[in-house]
């Protein structure tokens, strides 16, 4: 395949993939694209079958049934050492019997680089994660997170056409994994290579993607820019994945604008999807943000709720409380402002802070 | 655990004791792997002597001297048997032997008590000769070779599709191979029996390493269904072929070629080890093994020949074994200097 | 199963009781016979010729490094398929490549000819095909039979030692090679090979020293053109009665050995035990691609040919009757037949030397149970010492080596040198037999087990210890079951290996008393069709014996490294 060229045109498209595992169905009809300099994150439970995409995207897994097409070619027929894809594993699969500049060496190596362009080459990606003082030493002498930094420069130096990385940052510990989320997302953008980026952790997420795609029941529930998907989730499983926990069941009473009756008065609710409209009496779930905290009710916006605090926790820079709506709906806001136990307070939403999901 | 250990003592112990040395005396006798005898023999000694009978089989006859020679300060036995003409002077030179002359060598041909010097007594005989697969003889209409120079006739070569009729054995590692290349040395002398070999090589002949090889891989006319229709073998194998057919046979499918110095006979000695506590009982068994009962027993055991003339032989070898009328002889003492070197030479021109 | 009280014989001190009893059997079972013999060899005044020495040097050199590399060749590619894919009749396959290591070399010739002889199967259906009375392979007698022969013993011990490490092998790394461009091939290379660089030598270590010690496959498939210096020690000594020549290239050839074990020993000491092995089953998969299950069938099909098929023919000769039709040469007629089984239970000539194929099973039984006992302790305490003082494995584990590439020959007359008045006697001290199997058994039991106690953790035992075990406690309820696999497993292993063994068994066993081994050589040197049969027939129930024996031994090991 052809060099890694900054090709605006440069895109990779995942059609249908169908893969079973132990005659169990792990991946039933997998869709997304990744489009030229983004990273796209796949999101999803241990187990939901996230490294097997991007093993099938490598060439290292064949799916049962789908497609990966790079710029609109078919990669079947390809092997994985012709892809020109780099692929970073969960525990790095560094090589043990060479040095940290022969690891990072080995992709140019295999590509036919002279030695001179290698020796380069080497220094780069070795700077680029700042480790080129270890450029001699032994791989296993290397801490986890020294592991981590020489696996991404080992395949970044072939400049890949697409980068993907499987859990990079999962056998580190946490303050490590904040500093190099940091760090790897520069990087990426830094380097403009697309890159598909596989983690079960949504702070990971948030951080380094463009794009963010939640992997559920072995098929793609949502797939958006990152703020959308955590603006607006698109399914319950979705929102609760993310952390989101007020949700409240209830029935569309009129469909514009959408307002729904619920046990703790009627909303006027946001449907993320305008082009599925709800229809007059189908029941649906409301996703309420945890916003809009105040000791009044505001009549700039439509949507009001009030209830007494059960109790509140300090959360650093903001409160968390939890708050009894009526005899038995509680849900959980946050606010700036320090509040106490017993007092009552007043919730004020507008119609986007307030979501329709589909059951 | 401490009872464990007792036990596993007090099995190594009884197994040590299982060794045999019990109350009644016993008798040893070392013997080669070949040795065999019928179980009322063995009886009929032990009840009449009131001894037990041990014997101590030692590998090949080479091994069995050497264990001979390399125990005898300790010697590990009363008697030695199975030492035959081609290792005897060796044996001789080396004093493991407590003189003895049996008064039942009277009835011993005077042929098989030279050279001996009442050191041991032969006890039988048999003859190392080619033997030849009947049927691929009679088949290709080919007349039965009758002298060592006939087998370097062209016929006798190599057959119409290319393989050839002979195989034989290596004299380094195989009795009968020595004992073929002693009858080719009492044939052509020490001068012309190379010449001989290399004719034999030119006319193509196959070397094997041992007996079973050659019988059982190469020759036609064995179970094996080989390629060479000739092996130098025993003149007592056709014997054996119908004793041991796999289906009954009315007649041996093979049969050995009988003359002129084509055979070279082996004859097998036993011996008093020096060193015997036994050796009253040890001339016992020496005149045992002379004996009739003995003498007529090994034909079917060991497929040699009695040197008793009064043995009768069993109605298997009446009818199918055969002996060489004029097999070939040499001197104990000359094969005991030369040997070696014989055998180093042949292996010069054959094994290069 | 015998158990050890490791602290009733102070292992909780100096470990001396521990490494005490392996080296005695050593120094009483190898060393003392083995020096008597050579003081005896070298106090005699045969003539040398040193001539003599080159060309069986030579060519034990030539043929050993050539055979290695061969079994390399064929096991690599074995090892390969046995630890990364899964597929139908894998454990079957992997028993059957086991059996041949452990088959004395008589029944090996025997299988060879009954297969690729001039009239093995192979050539007779070729003489049918081709309508000739000549068999068109040639196979017996030539240098290619010494190899094939070579490959077939040992292929095994490549598929293991190198198999074992390849499964532990991060299947990852492959991936990672080929994701940054480099071929299945060059990922091979670069990659693969480097990284089981150590298990590899090891495997061809062990290969090349029994290849450099070849005596039987030699002197019975290579036949007379043939010498290594094992063959030249058999005929220096026993035909030409020169001990001292003898004993010239028993030295050499003990020298060379030692240097090979030396050398062995080093490299496999260091091979590192994974700390967490891999699960059973990851990593390997069913072959997916159309290449993987081409290779899988090729290298299946090969080790088919290579170590199944002689046997098969062997046993096929044992139940069939080769009859040429007198009238027309060259046709050779087959039928069924069971009287060679039948046979063997009849002595047919009252002979006083006859042993029903009842009592030599029980004798290679009975060996091969006191065997077990015998290897098994003296191992496992040697693997205990080992663990609990590493320079003891320095100097000891070199000399346990030993009894492989000492010449068997030599040894034997070392026996009868040594052990020649009560109470031990050799040709009617029982015990002998399965002492001498020990000494061959023991490094393997040690290699076995020792990996699998260095594995345990001291905080293991000491966490025991706080929760009130005696150090007898901590060896019985936790020691014990950690390395019950592999201490089972060594068991059978020196069951099977004392059941196939020859050499030394022909020397020393008593002639009343004969293993299968014995009993089948017996059969093979006399004429007549009916002992040939009976030997294959005899030879038939001992391959079974060692099929069922290995078998276990796989069920026990599961897909756990093996010894060696």
């Amino acid at each position: 395949m052809q060099e890694h060229k900054g090709n605006k045109m440069e895109n990779l498209e995942v059609v249908g993939l169908y893969k079973e595992y132990e005659n169990e169905p792990l991946l039933t009809g997998v869709n997304f694209r990744v489009e030229p300099g983004e990273t796209l994150c796949l999101l999803g439970r241990s187990g939901s079958g996230k490294s097997t995409i991007l093993r099938i995207i490598a060439g290292i897994e064949k799916p049962d049934a789908g497609k990966v097409f790079w710029n609109g070619k078919d990669l079947v027929e390809v092997p994985t050492f012709k892809r020109n894809f780099g692929l970073m594993f969960q525990d790095y699969a560094l090589f043990p019997h060479l040095t940290v500049a022969e690891n990072v060496g080995f992709g140019l190596k295999m590509r036919g680089v002279s030695k001179s362009e290698m020796v380069k080459k080497v220094r780069e990606a070795l700077e680029q994660v700042n480790m080129s003082s270890f450029s001699e030493r032994r791989v296993t002498d290397l801490s986890g997170g020294e592991q981590q930094r020489i696996a991404l420069a080992r395949a970044l130096a072939p400049r890949p056409l697409l980068l993907m990385l499987d859990e990079p940052l999962a056998a580190l510990d946490r303050a490590l994994r904040v500093e190099l989320q940091e760090e790897l997302r520069d990087l990426l953008k830094k380097t403009g290579i697309p890159a598909i980026y596989v983690t079960h952790d949504q702070e990971e997420a948030i951080v380094v993607s463009d794009r963010l795609a939640l992997l559920n029941d072995g098929r793609i529930v949502q797939c958006d820019q990152t703020e959308k998907v955590f603006q607006f989730p698109s399914t319950r499983w979705a929102a609760s994945f993310l952390g989101m926990t007020n949700f409240i069941p209830g029935t569309v009473i009129e469909t514009y604008p959408l307002r729904v009756r619920t046990d703790c008065g009627i909303f006027e609710a946001w449907n993320p999807a305008p082009g599925h409209p709800f229809s007059v009496d189908s029941p649906v779930t409301l996703l309420i943000k945890p916003k809009g905290v105040g000791f009044a009710a505001d009549l700039s916006v439509p949507n009001h709720l009030s209830g007494l605090i059960n109790r509140v926790q300090f959360r650093g820079d903001h409160y968390r409380l939890q708050v009894k709506l009526n005899s038995y709906v509680e849900m959980e806001f946050s606010s700036t402002v320090e509040c106490i136990a017993g007092q009552k307070i007043f919730i004020n939403l507008a119609p986007q802070d307030v979501i329709a999901l589909k059951e | 655990m401490k009872k464990r250990f007792l036990f596993l003592a007090l099995v190594l112990l009884s197994l040590v004791s299982c060794s045999p040395q019990s109350s009644q005396s016993t008798l040893t006798v070392m013997t080669h792997d070949s040795f065999a005898v019928s179980e009322d023999v063995v009886k009929a000694f032990e009840t009449q002597n009131k001894v037990s009978l041990v014997f101590l089989k030692s590998g090949d006859t080479g091994t069995m001297l050497n264990r001979a020679v390399l125990t005898k300060d300790s010697p590990q036995a009363d008697v030695l048997y199975g030492v035959d003409n081609t290792f005897l002077s060796r044996a001789i030179e080396e004093y493991i032997f407590e003189p003895y002359t049996s008064p039942l060598l009277v009835n011993v041909s005077e042929d098989f008590k030279e050279n001996l010097a009442g050191k041991v007594t032969p006890i039988n005989f048999g003859d190392v000769c080619i033997n030849y697969d009947r049927q691929f003889f009679s088949s290709h209409n080919l007349a039965i070779p009758q002298t060592l120079d006939d087998l370097l006739k062209s016929e006798y070569g190599t057959s119409e599709s290319g393989a050839p009729l002979l195989v034989v054995e290596n004299p380094a590692t195989s009795s009968p191979g020595l004992a073929f290349l002693l009858a080719t040395i009492a044939e052509y002398g020490e001068e012309g029996y190379l010449e001989f070999w290399r004719g034999l090589k030119n006319n193509g002949v196959v070397v094997v390493n041992d007996w079973d090889t050659a019988y059982y891989t190469n020759f036609s006319a064995s179970s094996g269904k080989g390629l060479q229709p000739m092996v130098v073998s025993y003149a007592t194998s056709p014997a054996a072929e119908v004793i041991y057919a796999s289906s009954p046979l009315t007649e041996p499918p093979t049969a050995s070629i009988l003359g002129v110095n084509t055979c070279f006979r082996q004859v097998e000695y036993a011996g008093i080890l020096k060193g015997t506590k036994n050796l009253s009982m040890a001339q016992r068994f020496i005149d045992f093994m002379l004996d009739v009962q003995f003498q007529e027993d090994l034909p079917l055991q060991m497929f040699m020949y009695p040197v008793n003339q009064n043995a009768s032989l069993p109605s298997e070898f009446e009818k199918y074994a055969q002996a060489a009328d004029n097999p070939a002889v040499l001197d104990p003492a000359l094969i005991s200097e030369k040997r070696d070197q014989w055998i180093n030479d042949w292996t010069e021109v054959m094994l290069p | 199963m015998n158990r050890i009280d490791l602290r009733g014989i102070g292992f909780k001190d100096s470990g001396i009781a521990l490494w005490l009893f392996p080296l005695l059997l050593l120094l009483v079972f190898f060393f003392f016979p083995m020096g008597s013999i050579m003081a005896v060899m070298f106090s005699r005044t045969d003539i040398i010729d040193l001539g003599q020495i080159w060309h069986p040097l030579g060519f034990t050199v030539g043929q050993a490094v050539l055979s290695t590399i061969l079994t390399l060749v064929a096991g690599l590619p074995a090892a390969f398929v046995f630890s990364r894919f899964n597929f139908p009749a894998k454990g079957f396959m992997r028993t059957l490549t086991m059996l041949p290591f452990i088959l004395p070399t008589v029944v090996t010739a025997a299988g060879f000819n009954a297969l690729l002889g001039p009239r093995g199967w192979i050539n007779l259906a070729l003489m049918d095909l081709l309508e000739t009375s000549i068999p068109p392979v040639t196979f017996l007698n030539t240098f290619t039979a010494i190899l094939v022969a070579h490959i077939f013993y040992n292929i095994a011990i490549v598929i293991r030692v190198v198999g074992s490490a390849w499964a532990q092998l991060d299947p990852r790394l492959e991936e990672s090679a080929q994701v940054l461009g480099a071929s299945p091939l060059r990922g091979l290379r670069e990659v693969i090979l480097p990284l089981l660089k150590r298990p590899i030598l090891v495997s061809a270590l062990l290969v090349f020293l029994f290849d450099f010690t070849s005596f039987g496959v030699v002197l019975m498939l290579g036949g007379p053109g043939f010498a290594t210096l094992e063959v030249s020690i058999y005929t220096q000594a026993l035909s030409l009665l020169n001990l001292r020549m003898a004993g010239i290239l028993t030295l050499l050839q003990l020298t060379c050995t030692i240097g090979i074990t030396i050398f062995y020993t080093k490299v496999s000491s260091n091979q590192t035990v994974p700390l967490f092995p891999r699960l059973q089953g990851e990593g390997t998969h069913l072959p997916r691609t159309w290449v993987q299950k081409v290779i899988v069938l090729i290298v299946m099909l090969f080790l088919f040919l290579l170590q199944v098929l002689p046997l098969c023919a062997l046993a096929a000769r044992s139940i069939s009757r080769l009859e040429a039709d007198r009238g027309e040469r060259g046709e050779v007629k087959t039928g069924l037949t069971l009287d060679f089984y039948q046979e063997l239970f009849i002595n047919r000539q009252q002979s006083y030397f006859y042993v029903p194929p009842v009592r030599a099973m029980i004798n290679s039984l009975f060996y091969a149970g006191v065997t077990m006992v015998i290897s098994t302790a003296a191992g496992t305490m040697l693997a205990y010492a080992f663990v609990k003082k590493p320079w003891i494995k320095r100097w000891l584990d070199p000399l346990i080596m030993l009894p492989f590439g000492a010449s068997a020959v030599t040894l034997g007359l070392g026996f009868i040198v040594a052990f020649n008045r009560p109470p031990i006697e050799a040709g009617s001290f029982p015990m002998l037999v399965p002492i001498a199997h020990s000494l061959i058994a023991m490094p393997f039991v040690m290699r076995t087990v020792h990996p699998a106690i260095s594995s345990i953790p001291e905080s293991l035992r000491q966490s025991a210890a706080v929760l009130g075990a005696s150090p007898r406690q901590v060896w019985r309820h936790v020691e014990m079951p950690i390395i019950r696999r592999a201490f089972i497993a060594s068991a059978v292993f020196a069951f099977t290996i004392s059941l196939g063994e020859f050499g030394a068994t022909s020397f020393i066993a008593s002639p009343k008393n004969p293993t299968l081994p014995v009993a089948i050589y017996r059969y093979l040197s006399q004429p007549g069709a009916m002992n040939y049969g009976q030997a294959m027939a005899m030879a038939t129930i001992l391959i079974v014996i060692c099929g069922i024996s290995v078998w276990l031994l796989e069920k026990l090991q599961g897909e756990k490294y093996a010894g060696t």
